[in-house]
C-alpha cells in the first residue's frame, strides 16, 4: 500500500469523530461510526502479518455487527416513536439496542473479548490508537445518551468493566492483552464519568491518554511482548524499563502519580451524586486490577537479574525522547502541577 | 513549613544529580543540615503554630515529625555496609527513596488538610515498596511487598471515599477544626467513622490486620525495617488522633469492636513473641503488641489515652528502630537472624550489648523509661474505660517483660557458637548509629513535655 494513502484515513477518522460531535440525529452518527472503522480497518493491516489480518476480520466483524445493531436500533426509535434525535430517545427498545451496539463498539464489559484477542494480534502503535482514538467517536455518543433517564443500564456496564478488567487481566503474561484488559478496566470509569456528566468523562478520557501513550511507546520502543522481555529492559535500557515501570503505577492510580487525579475527581463527583456503591464497586475493581500493574512494575523496576547493570542512565539516547519522557515526567508532578493549579486565586 | 518539605525535594535532586562519591555524604549532610528548620518546630508547644500554606503544626504532629526528620541521617547511617557494593545507580534511587520517604512523612504530619494528608500517607507506600521488594534479602519479599501494598491500600481507599463524603456534607477537611454535633446521631456515623480509621487500623497494624508487618519486616532491608517501625506504624496512629479530635464523642460510638481486639492482641502478641525464632519477625511482633496499646489509648477518646499514645509512639519509634539496628549488625557479620544461631554476643560484642541492654529494657517498659510513662498512662485511660481490661493489661505486660529478657538472654547469654571466627569488630559508625538512637530515648525522659 502507497505510504501517501495514510493521510486520508487519518483525515477520514477524524471526519469521523467531528460528524459524530456536530450531529444529533442518529443516522449522522452510524454514518461517523461506520466512516471511522472503515477508514481504521486498513491502518490495521499496515504490515500484513498473518496475525495482523486475524485481528482485523475480528475488528471488522464486530464492528460490522455493531453498526447493524446501532442502525436497527435507530430504526425502531424512529418508526414507534418518530423519534430521530438520539438525545430526546427515551427509554424505548431502540435506545436499549444502541446503548448495546455502543458498548460492543466501544468493547465495555460484557462484550470486551474481542478488545483483548485484536489489540493482541496488533502492533503496539496501531493497538494504541485503537485503544485511544477509537474510542472517542463511542464515547461521543454515549455522551448524548447518557443524559437521558435511562443511565442506569449504562452505570452497570460502567462497574461491570472494571471488575472484569481487573480479574482477566490477573493471570496474563502477554503484555498487550495486559494492557487491553487495563484499558477496559478504565473504560469502566470513564462510561460512569460520561453518565454522570460529560466534561467529567471527557477529562478522565484525556488523562487516560496521558497515561497510557508513554506506556505504549515505550513498550513499543523495547518490544516487549511477553512480560518476561521486560524483565531485561532493565538491563540493556535502564531509563525505559524504569519509565515504564512508572507509567504503570501510574495507570494503576497510585497517589504519587497523575493516575490518582482522575480517581480522585471521578469519585468526588460520584459521592456528590450519592452514588456510593458505584463508587465502592469501581474501587474494588481498580484494587483488582492494580494486582497486575503492581506485578508489571515488579518486572520492569525491582527484579534484578544475575548481572548487574553495566551502562548508566542514558536519557538522551532513547529516541522520542522528548515527547514521551515529557508524558512521563508529567505522570511523575502532574498532581502536584493540578494541585497548585487549583489552588491559584480564581 | 512549606520549605521543609521543599528541601527534602531538594535533597532528592541532589542525591540523584551528584558526583559519583559525593552521594552518600549529600544524603547524611543534607539530612542533619534539614534537622536545622525542625529546631523551630520544638519551641512551639501546645498550640497551633507556624501555620503556612496548606501546612500547620501543633502538638499532635510535632514529635511525629521530629521523629522522622531524625530518623533519616540514621537510616542512611545503618545501610551504609550493605550497599557498598551495588551500582552507583542503584545507590542513587536507595537514598533518593528514602529522601522521598521522608518528605512524604514531613508532609503527612504537617499538612493542615485531611485530604493532602491522604495523598502524602498514600505517597509513603511506593518508596517503602521499593526499599522492601527491590532491597530485600529473599525472595520472598515480592510477597511482603504485595501484601503490604494491598493491607494498605484495602483500608485507605473507604478512607478516601469518607473523605470526599464528609468534604461533600461539611464543606471542610481542615485538621485543627471541630466537626463535633455537625453530624446529628445517627447509625450512619458508625460506618462513616470505621470508615476513617480503617486505615489508619491496618496501618498501624492492629491485631487482625497485622499479617502484613512481619512479613514486610522479616524481608525489607534494615531502613526499610527502621522507619516501618519507626515512622510509618505512627502515620496510623497519628491519623487515628486526627480524625478522633475533630469529631470527638460523636464517631467514638462502634470502638469497643476495635479496642476489644486491641487488648486481645497486646496478649496475642505477647505469647506469638515467645515463640519466634529469628530476629526481627521478634521484634516485629513486638512492635505489634506496642501498637496494641496506641490503639487502646486513642480509641478511649480521652486526654490520658492520647498522650499515652503520643509518648508511647515516639518511645517506641526510637526503641524498636534500635533494636533492628542491633539485629542487623549482627546479621551483617554473622548471615543469620535466628536466635539459635545467635547466643552469647555479649562474650564478641561486649560494649554492643550495652545497646542490647538498654533497648530491651526500654522495650519491656522498665522504669524510668518513657515507654514505662506511654503505657501507664495508656493503662490508665484504658482503665478507665473498662475496669476489666486491666487483666488483659497486665497479662500482656508480663508477657511483654518475658520476651523482651527471652531477646536479650536468648542472644547475649550462653556460649557463642564455635563456627563464628573471622567476625569483623563494630565500627564507630555503628556505635555512633545506637548511640543517636539511646540519646534522645535517654534524654526524652527528663523532658517529657515535648511530647504532650
Amino acid at each position: 500500500m502507497s505510504p501517501y494513502i495514510s493521510p486520508l484515513f487519518g483525515v477520514a477518522m477524524s471526519v469521523s469523530v467531528l460528524l459524530i460531535m456536530s450531529s444529533s440525529h442518529w443516522v449522522f452518527m452510524w454514518l461517523g461510526l461506520e466512516l471511522g472503522t472503515l477508514a481504521f480497518v486498513p491502518i490495521l493491516t499496515w504490515w500484513h502479518s498473518s496475525l495482523e489480518v486475524e485481528a482485523t476480520v475480528k475488528y471488522f466483524i464486530v464492528q460490522a455487527m455493531a453498526a447493524a445493531m446501532f442502525f436497527f436500533g435507530g430504526l425502531v426509535s424512529t418508526g414507534t416513536e418518530y423519534i430521530s434525535s438520539l438525545n430526546q430517545i427515551v427509554g424505548n427498545t431502540g435506545e436499549v439496542m444502541i446503548m448495546l451496539a455502543v458498548a460492543m463498539k466501544l468493547g465495555l464489559a460484557p462484550f470486551h473479548y474481542w478488545v483483548v484477542d485484536v489489540v493482541q494480534g496488533l502492533n503496539y502503535i496501531p493497538g494504541m490508537v485503537l485503544l485511544t482514538w477509537q474510542k472517542v467517536p463511542g464515547l461521543m455518543v454515549l455522551t448524548q445518551l447518557g443524559t437521558t433517564y435511562n443511565s442506569f443500564f449504562l452505570l452497570t456496564l460502567g462497574v461491570l468493566s472494571p471488575l472484569l478488567g481487573g480479574l482477566g487481566g490477573l493471570g496474563q503474561t502477554q503484555v498487550r492483552k495486559l494492557l487491553a484488559f487495563s484499558s477496559n478496566a478504565h473504560l469502566g470509569w470513564l462510561v460512569s464519568g460520561c453518565v454522570i456528566g460529560s466534561l467529567l468523562g471527557i477529562t478522565y478520557f484525556a488523562l487516560y491518554v496521558v497515561l497510557s501513550l508513554p506506556v505504549f511507546l515505550f513498550l513499543h520502543l523495547l518490544n516487549a511482548v511477553h512480560l518476561n522481555h521486560l524483565r531485561m529492559s532493565l538491563m540493556f535500557n535502564p531509563a525505559s524499563g524504569m519509565l515504564v515501570g512508572i507509567g504503570f503505577l501510574s495507570l494503576g492510580g497510585l497517589p504519587p502519580f497523575l493516575g490518582f487525579f482522575g480517581k480522585w475527581l471521578l469519585l468526588t463527583h460520584l459521592v456528590d451524586g450519592f452514588l456510593l456503591g458505584l463508587a465502592i464497586m469501581l474501587i474494588v475493581g481498580t484494587l483488582v486490577s492494580l494486582f497486575y500493574y503492581l506485578r508489571v512494575s515488579y518486572l520492569c523496576l525491582v527484579i534484578l537479574g544475575p548481572q548487574q547493570v553495566m551502562i548508566g542512565l542514558s536519557w538522551r539516547k532513547i529516541y522520542m525522547t522528548n515527547l514521551v519522557s515529557g508524558m512521563v515526567v508529567l505522570n511523575m508532578i502532574g498532581l502536584v502541577l493540578v494541585g497548585g493549579v487549583s489552588c491559584l486565586p480564581k | 513549613m512549606n520549605h521543609l518539605v521543599l528541601g527534602y525535594v531538594g535533597l532528592v535532586i541532589g542525591v540523584i544529580v551528584t558526583k559519583k562519591s559525593m552521594v552518600w555524604r549529600v544524603g547524611q549532610v543534607g539530612s542533619v543540615l534539614l534537622m536545622l528548620p525542625a529546631t523551630v518546630l520544638v519551641n512551639m508547644n501546645m498550640t497551633i503554630s507556624n501555620v503556612s500554606y496548606m501546612m500547620t503544626s501543633d502538638f499532635v504532629s510535632l514529635g511525629l515529625t521530629v521523629l522522622s526528620i531524625w530518623l533519616l541521617p540514621l537510616m542512611l547511617l545503618a545501610s551504609q555496609q550493605h550497599m557498598v557494593s551495588e551500582s552507583l545507580i542503584y545507590q542513587r534511587v536507595f537514598v533518593g527513596c528514602q529522601v522521598f520517604l521522608t518528605g512524604a512523612l514531613v508532609l503527612a504530619f504537617m499538612a493542615s488538610d485531611l485530604l493532602l494528608f491522604y495523598i502524602a500517607f498514600e505517597s509513603t507506600l511506593l518508596p517503602t515498596l521499593m526499599l522492601i521488594t527491590r532491597w530485600g534479602a529473599q525472595k520472598e519479599r515480592y510477597q511482603a511487598g504485595t501484601y503490604f501494598m494491598f493491607f494498605t491500600l484495602v483500608g485507605s481507599l473507604p478512607l478516601l471515599i469518607c473523605l470526599i463524603g464528609q468534604y461533600q456534607m461539611v464543606g471542610s477537611l481542615a485538621l485543627d477544626l471541630s466537626y463535633e454535633g455537625v453530624f446529628q446521631l445517627s447509625y450512619l456515623v458508625n460506618f462513616w467513622w470505621v470508615g476513617c480509621i480503617l486505615a489508619f487500623l491496618v496501618k498501624l497494624p492492629l491485631y487482625g490486620v497485622h499479617l502484613w508487618l512481619p512479613k514486610a519486616h522479616v524481608e525489607a532491608p534494615i531502613a526499610g525495617s527502621m522507619v516501618l517501625a519507626g515512622v510509618l506504624l505512627k502515620l496510623g496512629g497519628y491519623g487515628m488522633m486526627r480524625v478522633s479530635l475533630m469529631w470527638g464523642a460523636t464517631a467514638m460510638l462502634s470502638s469497643e469492636v476495635f479496642l476489644a481486639l486491641a487488648l486481645w492482641g497486646i496478649v496475642v502478641m505477647g505469647g506469638i513473641c515467645l515463640r519466634q525464632t529469628d530476629l526481627k519477625s521478634l521484634i516485629a511482633y513486638s512492635s505489634v503488641g506496642h501498637m496494641a496499646l496506641v490503639v487502646g489509648g486513642v480509641l478511649t477518646g480521652v486526654a490520658w489515652g492520647y498522650n499515652g499514645a503520643m509518648v508511647l509512639m515516639i518511645a517506641h519509634g526510637l526503641v524498636s528502630s534500635c533494636l533492628f539496628c542491633l539485629a542487623n549488625l549482627w546479621y551483617e557479620r554473622s548471615s543469620t537472624r535466628n536466635l539459635s544461631g545467635s547466643r552469647g554476643l555479649i562474650m564478641i560484642f561486649p560494649l554492643i550489648s550495652l545497646g542490647w541492654f538498654l533497648m530491651s529494657l526500654m522495650n519491656m517498659a522498665l522504669p524510668p523509661a518513657i515507654n514505662l510513662f506511654g503505657e501507664l498512662v495508656a493503662m490508665v485511660a484504658l482503665y478507665n474505660w473498662s475496669p476489666y481490661s486491666i487483666v488483659y493489661m497486665s497479662l500482656g505486660a508480663v508477657l511483654t517483660a518475658a520476651y523482651s529478657l527471652y531477646l536479650f538472654g536468648m542472644s547475649q547469654w550462653g556460649n557463642t557458637m564455635k563456627n563464628y571466627k573471622n567476625l569483623y569488630t563494630i565500627t564507630s559508625r555503628e556505635y555512633l548509629l545506637t548511640t543517636l538512637h539511646l540519646v534522645p530515648a535517654i534524654y526524652l525522659i527528663f523532658y517529657l513535655g515535648l511530647m504532650f
